[in-house]
């Protein structure tokens, strides 16, 4: 990652204590860091009490990702005055498999990087972990979901059968 | 907030998805299909409510006949289904976006009677309007036409006042019956209008239903009609015009649209391309898929060009029909002049680049004083008509030699900075060998 001396460090601190150096275009992928930027725009060190700091280093990989990728885009189409269509094509689809990859992680961690991505409005990562959450419930039975995620069931029997009784379209399995 | 270690076992079994606030949940479930984000009902009181919140103010709902599988019980399971979500939603929340699909339904369904069917759609129909629904689209299938003709599902339309986009497919035209177009009624907010479907307008009836919609901005519409097919607007800025393959190489389509500025035409006849004549002054921006062509479709294809000449952007794609054995001028006539290209900036070809259609943008970048970029993809013939005969050779590319040392591509940018006579030096060389020599 090209990094130049002239570039502002932020450093971001996790809730666990841990300090995070980042370029200040990285941290600015997060909406909320931005504004408070540029609020204040001398503040260089930025106490995140809802993030964790395996949570917020994941955070970090992907805005560093991210910014890279759109970096070495932008670095190409000055270069070549105008951009390959079949190299950007090639770009965004490495992009995708690389949030692919990202995106192998337990529910558990899933869950965090959604609350993190919220909270710090980075909205690429927001849609990113949700679809994933949902794709993780898609095609899944309710005893799957329960399993995948840990859900406890509160409903009682007759409760359920209500429900399952109530929206049958949802429940017809194929036959 | 737990913070101990994420690798810890016990905390694994914990469920983290619950404790998302509500909104970030709701969002998940309404990205899931309705049956999928039905399913989570049972999971918890929590979801149970979550689930409710979704159906009753999510501002978009698609309501999809082939979630269900397919078998007898999809189409009664689609009823309910339509009944609760949408029929049952309270008035208070407008619905922004409304998708009907409806093949499952159709195949597997509980009415029996055409009467009672319309009672269902209509039913549909009349909550649409009353939830203020601007975006609507419906999706039928082939072999519903005897139930559920276009003119009298656009009649109950008609009457959705809020409508800004409407699209319309697999479903069956009964424009011929002259009767249903309501007159008077005026969508005045509809900017959008697609209609796929089968057996393909009356023009005369179609321009009615034009002339009632004095804010359509974009119209996309599958030609395919056995009569003479003319179009004329003076809103339309885009059209989006699929060229069926019903219909007639020698009925030509006439186009008279003053504000249109951008035209794509698809064709997926086997039965020739028809002549498009075309009035369409504003136009910026023209792009092209002709597929299937023969020998004999090339003053069709000349005559399309000559009426987009004025254009600042064209994107070109031709494929040949595979019964054509021996590569042959498509774009241009010969013997004729070439039309002139005097504002046309961009140009993007995709095609196979055998030497006919080499020359014919050779000539044709001659014409085009103004190019700035030009794109062109060789797309290869040959493979796929290996079994009908023809010659590799003669379907080969005749692309000058790319930066990558193929000639599969060539992109150019900034034309007017020398690249042009650097281009047509490249294709000088590359021609002339060809056509001196007799055959290798």
């Amino acid at each position: 990652m090209a990094r130049s001396s002239t570039e502002n460090m932020i450093t971001l601190m996790s809730s666990d204590g841990e300090e995070f150096m980042v370029t200040e275009k990285v941290a600015r992928e997060c909406t909320t860091i931005r504004n408070m930027l540029e609020d204040d725009c001398v503040i260089t060190n930025i106490p995140l009490p809802n993030v964790t700091s395996d949570i917020l280093s994941m955070v970090i990989e992907y805005c560093m990702e991210h910014v890279a990728a759109a970096e070495k885009a932008a670095a190409e189409t000055a270069e070549k005055g105008s951009s390959s269509a079949p190299a950007a094509a090639k770009a965004n689809k490495d992009l995708e498999e690389w949030d692919k990859a990202f995106m192998n992680v337990d529910v558990y961690t899933l869950c965090d990087l959604i609350l993190a991505a919220n909270y710090l409005n980075v909205s690429g990562l927001l849609d990113l972990t949700i679809q994933t959450a949902a794709n993780l419930i898609k095609g899944k039975s309710p005893e799957q979901i329960r399993k995948t995620f840990h859900i406890q069931n509160d409903l009682s029997l007759e409760e359920e059968e209500k429900i399952r009784s109530q929206t049958p379209w949802a429940f017809e399995k194929s036959e | 907030m737990a913070t101990s270690e994420p690798s810890d076992p016990i905390l694994h079994q914990i469920d983290r998805l619950s404790s998302l606030p509500d909104e970030l949940l709701v969002t998940i479930l309404s990205l899931l299909p309705i049956r999928a984000a039905g399913r989570t009902s049972v999971l918890s009181r929590r979801f149970r409510h979550l689930c409710e919140i979704v159906w009753e103010t999510s501002p978009s709902l698609e309501l999809i006949s082939r979630d269900f599988p397919p078998c007898r019980t999809a189409g009664a399971h689609f009823v309910t289904m339509a009944k609760q979500i949408l029929l049952s939603r309270s008035p208070s929340q407008p619905l922004s976006s409304l998708r009907i699909e409806l093949e499952r339904f159709f195949r597997f369904s509980p009415y029996r009677t055409k009467p009672s069917f319309l009672k269902f759609f209509n039913s549909l129909y009349d909550k649409a309007r009353s939830l203020g629904v601007r975006h609507l689209t419906i999706e039928g299938c082939t072999f519903s036409f005897s139930i559920l003709p276009t003119c009298s599902i656009l009649s109950l339309i008609f009457s959705i006042t809020t409508l800004q986009s409407l699209s319309l497919s697999g479903l069956f035209d009964d424009w011929h019956q002259n009767s249903v177009i309501p007159f008077g009624v005026t969508l005045t907010n509809l900017k959008n209008l697609s209609i796929q479907t089968y057996y393909s307008a009356d023009p005369a009836q179609l321009n009615r239903l034009l002339s009632q919609l004095p804010s359509l901005e974009v119209l996309s519409i599958q030609h395919d009609s056995p009569h003479v097919f003319s179009l004329s607007s003076q809103t339309i800025k885009q059209l989006n015009l699929f060229i069926s393959k019903y219909c007639p190489a020698h009925n030509p389509v006439e186009l008279s649209l003053p504000s249109l500025e951008l035209l794509q035409v698809e064709n997926y006849g086997t039965l020739g391309l028809p002549h498009i004549r075309a009035d369409i002054p504003s136009l910026r921006k023209a792009v092209l898929h002709l597929n299937f062509l023969r020998q004999n479709d090339c003053s069709a294809v000349a005559g399309l060009l000559n009426s987009i000449s004025h254009a600042q952007e064209l994107i070109l794609h031709l494929k040949e029909s595979d019964y054509e054995l021996d590569p042959f001028p498509i774009l241009l006539e010969p013997g004729r002049e070439p039309p002139k290209f005097p504002n046309l900036k961009h140009l993007e070809g995709a095609m196979c680049f055998h030497e006919h259609n080499f020359q014919a943008i050779v000539s044709l970048l001659h014409h085009s004083p103004a190019l700035q970029s030009l794109k062109l993809v060789h797309k290869a013939l040959f493979s796929m008509a290996r079994k009908r005969k023809r010659k590799r050779d003669d379907w080969r590319s005749m692309l000058p030699q790319n930066a990558d040392g193929n000639r599969n591509y060539v992109h150019l940018t900034n034309l007017h900075l020398g690249q042009r006579r650097e281009f047509m030096k490249l294709a000088g060389k590359q021609c002339t060998p060809k056509l001196v020599q007799p055959h290798c």
